[in-house]
Order: C-alpha cells, then structure tokens, then sequence
C-alpha cells in the first residue's frame, strides 16, 4: 500500500543559535563555517539508546550534491566535528535526508535543491522511495519553524516546495518587519 | 578464452544456457582481468568486471528458475534477488549493452517473479558507523570522501564501496520495502532445534512455474479487482480481515453486502498458436480454465488466465477469491 504523505509545520525553538553552541563543534574550522552558514545540516541528538550526534547516512551525499550544485550565495556547513562525524545506516528502501537549518530567504532554493536531488535517486532506484526530511526556517528575528515530510519520494516536488515557500516567504517579511521595529525603538 | 569468445557466448545465453560453462567463463575472465591490472590496462580490467557480472547475473537468473521448478522457493528468491543487486551495480557500466547479453529481459522478469512471492515483510537491521573505509586503497571515509574514489565505479577491475569496520546495533525492524531482501522471516521449527519451516504459501508462483517450460517463456500477471457474491463466503470467518481487502474485520466491513470487489489476478502466458486453431480452451488445475486470445496490436497469441487468487498475507492460510470463468 503507497504510503501517504505528512507533512507538519510547527514552531522550533532550536536554530542557528542553538546549534552552534554545541559542544562537538570544537574545530575552528568547523565553527568558523557554522559560524558562516546559512545552510547548516544538524545530527540527531538522541536515536533509540544512542547519544547523538547522529546524522543519516544519506548526510555525504546530499552534501556532496548541495556543495556541487548550489549557487554561491549559500553558505552550506555541517553541524559537527570530522572526528565525531557518525551515521545511522537503515536497512529500509528510505531516503533519511537528515535536518536542515536555513534562513528563511535560502529556504527556496535549498528545497528546490533538495527536490532535484531526491529526482536524482528516484531515477537511479526501483520505485517505493520514501523520504524523510526536516527542515527549520529561522527569519530575520531568530525565530523558527520547522517543516517535516514523510511520504512518497515523487510527491516531494509538489507537496514540500510551495508550503515551504508560503512558511519562508511570511517569515522572511514578518522577521524584517520586527527587526525594524526593533532598530525604530 | 579471449574476450570475444566470452562475449559471443554471452550473448548466445538464450540458445546455450543449458551447456555453456560458467565456471570455465568465471575463470578466463579472471585471468584476462588479472593480466589487464598487471599491465595497468583499466579499461581491459573494467570490461572483465563488466563481464563477470553480465555472468553472474545469467547464472543467477538461471539458478532462480531452476530452483523453483524444483520448488526451492526460497534459494529461488535469493538467486532473483542476487540478479537483481548484480544488475543495478552493472547498469551505469554497461547500458548500452544492456539488450544485448538479456539484460533488459532479466530484469523485467526479475520482477515478474518476485511479485509471485508471498515475502511482503522482511527483518532489516539498523546500525551506527562508527569507520568506514573506502574497499580499494581502504582509507578512512568521512562526511567528505577521504580519497579520490567514487563509490559505485571500477578500479583495477573492482567496484569501489565502503567497508563498515566499526559499528553499533542499533535496531531490528520489520520493514516492507528492504534494501536487500534476502531477510525474509520464517518460522522456527521449534524449541531445540536450529532449523526453521517454510509455512508461506506460494500458490501464485507455483501456478505460473508449472506452466513455463523454459526461462524465456513469457508471461505477464495483472493485479484488478472482480465482483464476489456473498453467497461465495458463506464459510469465512467473521473475525477474520475481510477479503476485500480492507484490513479490517470482514463483520465490520463487507459481511452484510451482496456483493464486493476482492483482489484479483489474470496471467496471460505468451504462447504460438497453431493457425487452424485459433481459439482454444482449456482446463488448467483445479477450478481454473485458460484460453487463447488475439490481444490487440500484438500478432501473436496468448493464454490468458482467470480466477488465480492474489496472495496478500504473510504465511498462514489465506482466503481467496474464487475462480471467475
């Protein structure tokens, strides 16, 4: 039976700042590019009995994807120490994109990578893909909702790309207007 | 051998199958591979590679018939499912070759077959990388790729993939669309003893197996619907899923109707009439009847089959729908 998609949006208290205050991001390196970043993909904190980070192992390859592919005014970084760097690998036919953390003006264009990216497998794969993707749009302001899909691989164009862009456009206009009545203040 | 004797053998597969030595070609190949490295010839190494898979794939489609005629289901399974892995790491090395050697044909009946199985959950493991390493100079792999290997593609006449080295369970799941379905559960055979038992129930492949002479015979099966009378259910279980297929109780789902649409299956087998016959009926196995048929746009005939029940449950005894002729 097809999976049926979800997809819910709710308030996320955990962006930019949170993460960069993690203690496996030591590198200076690696914290000058989270720093930097306003595309940062994030691990799991906790799987099942394991202590985080935990990324997906579908991580390396849609990084190498983003990295090769977007444009240069995306400044994408990895929320962890090399040496720390550890994957969840799952038996499952499941494309686990990971968590993604973005301005809200990179939000489009990253989902819009993402979409090409999943079209990427769906053509190299035998059908029954189901993707997992999370993705928090941080405004202007600081503050953040997060968007999560679980469903078909071929539904993920049309279902996440223009709810993400309705969530990042009001945020993006929200944040700026709070923004300027803090700097009116 | 050299290598165009293997590829003419290759692509004879259809006529030769029975007598050709796989074996004797594994072995030539791996000489002809091994001369390539040591003079440094990549291309040569990688159409060995090529051509070692193209063998593996023949022999293990050949081996998954036999075993199911033979009723080995499950060693059937494993040699689909081992042509199938083998196919998806050759394609992206050999596509334009792919009709060629059949293999367009196998993986469509690779297919075909598989979706004959009873197997629709399978156990699948879960597991943190601690170390991976990359199998040809077998240097550390991180978030970004610790040396110039690609994952996928052929050197020195062996494809490039990580080797997990260090690792941690994390889960065991039942999941219905695996990676590798080779994990397909069984029952143990009791208290004591190692050995498991086979209770699936593989009344759709064995239908189809026992109509097919050879690996090439065509056929093709289509998934519908058809309308049952109540009176066909008199004896089904109230308690138990409903056969239409609902997954609910069938005294809270279509118990108290006339009539209900139940899951249904037609297999058509490709077939050469003779011209004075051109309609033929016949009886195939108990309560199922075939017959001839001219499909549109095609010149030639097939057997087309009605009634044979759609298995959808794991094990047990199902419930079928009765035959429709």
């Amino acid at each position: 039976m097809p999976k049926i998609p979800e997809i819910t949006i709710s308030g996320e208290t955990k962006t930019f700042q949170y993460w960069k205050t993690q203690p496996y991001i030591t590198d200076k390196a690696v914290k000058d590019a989270v720093d930097r970043a306003n595309v940062l993909i994030v691990p799991r904190e906790k799987m099942h009995n394991a202590d985080g980070p935990i990324f997906s192992s579908d991580v390396p390859s849609v990084l190498e994807y983003l990295e090769s592919t977007a444009p240069k005014e995306l400044r994408i970084a990895v929320a962890v120490d090399e040496d720390k760097y550890r994957e969840a690998v799952l038996h499952g036919l499941l494309l686990i994109l990971g968590t993604f953390v973005v301005t809200a003006i990179a939000a489009p264009i990253v989902a819009q990578l993402i979409a090409n990216y999943i079209q990427k497998r769906i053509d190299n794969s035998k059908g029954n893909n189901t993707v997992r993707f999370s993705i928090t749009v941080v405004a202007p302001d600081g503050s953040g909702k997060r968007l999560e899909y679980d469903g078909p691989a071929e539904q993920f164009r049309d279902l996440v790309i223009p709810r993400l862009n309705d969530v990042a456009g009001k945020m993006d206009e929200a944040g700026k207007h709070s923004e300027k009545l803090k700097s009116d203040l | 051998m050299t290598f165009e004797e293997i590829e003419n053998l290759l692509r004879s597969f259809r006529k030769i199958y029975l007598s050709v030595d796989r074996d004797e070609i594994g072995k030539s190949l791996a000489d002809l591979k091994s001369a390539a490295v040591a003079k440094g010839d990549e291309i040569a190494a990688k159409h060995a590679w090529c051509l070692e898979s193209v063998n593996d794939v023949q022999r293990a489609y050949i081996s998954a018939f036999a075993h199911a005629k033979l009723g080995e289901f499950f060693d059937a399974w494993c040699n689909l499912e081992s042509a199938e892995i083998s196919l998806i790491h050759l394609r992206p090395h050999l596509e334009e070759s792919f009709a060629e050697y059949f293999l367009d044909w196998i993986d469509l009946y690779v297919s075909r077959y598989q979706q004959l199985f009873p197997y629709r959950l399978f156990s699948s493991i879960g597991v943190i990388v601690k170390r991976r390493e990359c199998s040809i100079w077998g240097a550390k792999v991180g978030l970004r790729r610790g040396c110039a290997h690609r994952k996928g593609e052929i050197y020195s006449g062996e494809m490039c993939c990580d080797i997990i080295c260090e690792s941690e369970l994390l889960e065991i799941s039942m999941v219905e669309h695996p990676v590798n379905k080779y994990t397909v559960p069984f029952d143990a055979a009791g208290e004591g003893h190692n050995d498991w038992i086979d209770n699936y129930d593989y009344t759709q492949l064995a239908f189809i197996i026992d109509r097919v002479v050879s690996p090439f015979d065509e056929w093709e099966m289509t998934f519908t619907t058809r309308r049952a009378s109540r009176d066909e259910y008199l004896d089904y279980s109230e308690s138990a899923e409903c056969p239409c297929g609902s997954k609910i109780k069938y005294a809270d789902c279509c118990s108290g109707k006339n009539w209900f649409d139940v899951p249904h299956a037609n297999v058509s087998f490709r077939k050469k009439l003779p011209e004075n016959r051109p309609y033929l009926v016949r009886g195939h196995g108990p309560g199922v009847k075939g017959r001839l048929t001219r499909r549109s746009g095609d010149n030639r005939f097939w057997t087309r089959y009605c009634g044979l029940p759609r298995k959808t449950q794991v094990g047990g005894k199902g419930e079928y729908s009765h035959p429709c002729l």
